[in-house]
């Protein structure tokens, strides 16, 4: 290889051969980048595309029950069904076309521009899991479903869980209430099992000590952190408020039927 | 919920910080200062100079490779941007000591061992003849090389193992580049003895440099900038070669 000359005199020959065979490595890192970038983007459109159409479900009437309360979970419908699986493929062949890049070294080398897209990744598959099965994935389990090509940094799952915490209190609040067979609003079940969990992980994350000095994504953190305390906040407002006014709400009413409903 | 996950990523960010904090430790002890040492000195005092040197860099190549084996524990790339810096201004300092002591030897070989032959007397045919010759003289030390000097192992950019990186070296080459266009001014200044035909020399050996650079494909990153600072040290160089050629010091 010629870039490893040990001493070259700085002629015109020398120079030209010296810098086409730097320019070739150069060349070789920059294109691997661009592939990464572009396939960076195309898993966080479709991750964000799996999450709005998440965020369409109607609880009431997806809900499916189990033996154990707990593990309660959604029955998708066919359509929104058929459109995550398709996002799905989209994803699985965006990484699929980095995977080589990944290998050895490249795994680090690259982490920086696909951890964006891991994230957001992960938190359509966290929000996913959690709608149907009521279960938060661990890290390791994360890592299983993204493959092992790829690197799930700490980092990365820590701000992905973040991020799903703010697309269950959204999830929350458009699905806060049901009506029960007696024709009574009250809080729905699945609004109360997520402020709950929301209140369980502001726990854990307010425990966690991050240097900001040494970390390059503390700042994320530390304002994502802030979010979950807002959000939690929102559900614990929301649930709170349909407790108290929605025992007044004249019997037998059911919202819906009135257009000028509010609650 | 399992509140588990919580305490491995505590682990996982204390291991972290620890890591940065031992290994910004040795960087900074393996900061160099080979150019703070450096105060300038005139052609035909560099190989003698440079001798002097040689501890400074053992200095260096001994912290290098104790970042290089705290390093080696974990992926190359997870935490190179740590060090590169330090690395790259290692390199700088192994290309500008050889490229004095290229140039200090030219000098000798031309003029001799003592500052008293210079340019300021009439030059004579036979000097101009040699000035000429020496103007296509310019070393630039390549990768392995410096690689060898700082005690690092060479290694591809797509190996895992520590290594100087390509952009490493080529970030040194345009410090070399920076410097450079000081010495071309500083040769002048050079309360003594001014030294006219280093300047000369420079000029040559950074346009063929630039030349080089012209030909990457760069993005809009670090090293872009980088480049395209280049030129203005070239015009800084080619300034102090017309004010001489205007007065006659240098031949055109």
């Amino acid at each position: 290889m010629s870039m490893s000359v040990s001493v070259a005199t700085i002629d015109r020959e020398t120079v030209t051969a010296l810098f086409s065979s730097f320019g070739a490595a150069l060349d070789a890192h920059h294109d691997a980048r661009d592939r990464v970038i572009k396939a960076s983007r195309d898993i966080t459109a479709a991750s964000k595309k799996i999450i709005f159409a998440l965020q369409r479900v109607k609880y009431a009437d997806a809900e499916i029950q189990r033996d154990d309360v707990n593990k309660a979970g959604i029955k998708l419908e066919s359509k929104i069904a058929s459109d995550i699986c398709g996002l799905e493929r989209t994803i699985k062949d965006a990484f699929g076309a980095v995977k080589d890049d990944f290998q050895g070294a490249g795994a680090w080398r690259y982490q920086r521009q696909i951890s964006g897209a891991i994230q957001e990744y992960i938190e359509a598959l966290l929000f996913r899991e959690y709608l149907m099965e009521r279960w938060i994935l661990s890290h390791e389990e994360v890592q299983k479903l993204i493959g092992h090509e790829f690197l799930v940094t700490y980092s990365d799952y820590i701000l992905g869980l973040l991020d799903t915490t703010g697309e269950l209190m959204r999830f929350a609040i458009t699905n806060l209430y049901e009506v029960t067979a007696s024709g009574v609003v009250e809080v729905s079940t699945i609004a109360k099992q997520i402020c709950q969990l929301l209140r369980t992980l502001r726990i854990g994350f307010s425990g966690l000590r991050v240097n900001s000095s040494s970390h390059s994504s503390s700042a994320e953190f530390v304002k994502k952190l802030n979010t979950l305390y807002n959000s939690v906040d929102k559900v614990e407002r929301a649930v709170y408020s349909l407790i108290v006014r929605g025992s007044e709400l004249p019997e037998g009413w059911i919202p819906g039927d009135d257009d000028n409903a509010r609650i | 919920m399992d509140l588990e996950i919580f305490n491995k990523c505590q682990d996982s960010i204390d291991r972290d910080s620890e890591i940065r904090e031992s290994s910004t430790s040795t960087c900074a002890r393996s900061s160099q200062s080979f150019l703070r040492h450096t105060p300038r000195r005139h052609p035909h005092e560099i190989p003698t100079f440079a001798a002097r040197t040689t501890k400074l860099f053992q200095f260096q190549k001994e912290a290098i490779q104790n970042l290089a084996s705290l390093a080696s524990q974990h992926p190359f790339y997870k935490y190179n941007a740590l060090w590169s810096r330090t690395l790259q201004n290692a390199a700088f300092a192994v290309l500008f000591r050889d490229w004095l002591v290229n140039e200090g030897n030219a000098y000798i070989a031309n003029y001799g061992g003592s500052s008293k032959h210079e340019e300021r007397d009439e030059p004579t045919e036979t000097s101009k003849e040699n000035d000429d010759v020496r103007s296509e003289v310019g070393q630039l030390t390549g990768l392995d090389r410096v690689c060898e000097t700082l005690g690092v192992k060479p290694g591809l950019d797509d190996e895992n193992t520590f290594h100087l990186t390509l952009e490493e070296y080529l970030q040194a080459t345009i410090s070399l580049i920076n410097e450079l266009s000081r010495l071309a001014l500083n040769s002048v200044i050079m309360t003594e003895n001014s030294n006219y035909s280093t300047p000369a020399r420079i000029n040559h050996f950074i346009k063929q440099l630039q030349a080089g650079f012209l030909m990457l494909n760069l993005k809009n990153d670090a090293l872009r900038s980088r480049v395209d600072s280049i030129k203005y040290d070239v015009k800084k160089v080619e300034e102090v070669i017309y004010d001489l050629s205007l007065r006659g010091l240098i031949r055109k």
